[in-house]
């Protein structure tokens, strides 16, 4: 009972926080600031995701929140190295 | 029994715990007047308010008798990667020549690290050409 009200409100609540960094993604000024909102998207996403796994007592959805993570995770270096550089992989 | 127990408190405690550095750290993203600040807030605010939400998942998992071993995984990755991440976020903001909103006072990165020059224009985007 108690958990049902909590995480339905974190439900929305995160909701709301995925609204915030889809604002900063969309009217960002400069490239880095759409990168940490994609950063935030995925963090925000395995919130989400452990959130519903709580709320309906299963453990089916941890695989995908540990997916999520880490794809966000390479997918920040691999963006942040091709602005650094301009390619993804350095040939030396 | 009366309905609500300790294991239920204990992790809506640890899921609104998490919920207000979330909230916070997406708040800060909009909020905050330049990247360099703005990094801060998602890449320590919310890593932290994911950290309490697992937390609860695995005080929800162990009262209803099974043991999280991939909310352990799952905390350990954000928490070696947050920092990590964010350091190539803020490089990247650095060498691309995003302007700092404030001034930057002192700046020890100036003989170490070069601006890259076709990206000195002011906000726009380097890498799609016109």
């Amino acid at each position: 009972m108690l958990i049902n009200v909590v995480t339905n409100f974190a439900l929305v609540v995160i909701t709301i926080c995925l609204g915030f960094c889809l604002y900063r993604l969309i009217i960002g000024p400069s490239f880095p600031d759409r990168l940490v909102a994609s950063d935030t998207i995925s963090t925000n996403t395995v919130a989400f995701l452990i959130v519903l796994s709580i709320k309906y007592t299963t453990q089916v959805f941890f695989d995908a929140a540990l997916v999520i993570a880490i794809l966000g995770f390479l997918s920040t270096v691999a963006m942040s190295k091709f602005l650094i550089g301009g390619s993804v992989f350095d040939r030396d | 029994m009366t309905g609500i127990s300790w294991a239920d408190l204990i992790t809506s405690f640890f899921i609104l715990f998490g919920l207000f550095f979330v909230f916070a750290g997406s708040l800060g993203l909009v909020r905050f007047p330049d990247v360099y600040t703005r990094l801060h807030a998602p890449t320590k605010g919310a890593t932290l308010g994911v950290f309490g939400i697992l937390v609860a998942s695995i005080i929800h998992l162990a009262a209803t008798g099974s043991w999280g071993v991939k909310e352990i995984l799952t905390i350990v990755f954000l928490f070696l990667t947050a920092p990590v991440s964010a350091h190539m976020m803020s490089r990247a903001a650095y060498i691309t020549g995003v302007p700092a909103k404030a001034k930057i006072v002192t700046n020890d990165l100036k003989d170490a690290l070069p601006i890259k020059e076709e990206a000195m224009s002011n906000g726009s985007d380097p890498n799609i050409q016109g």
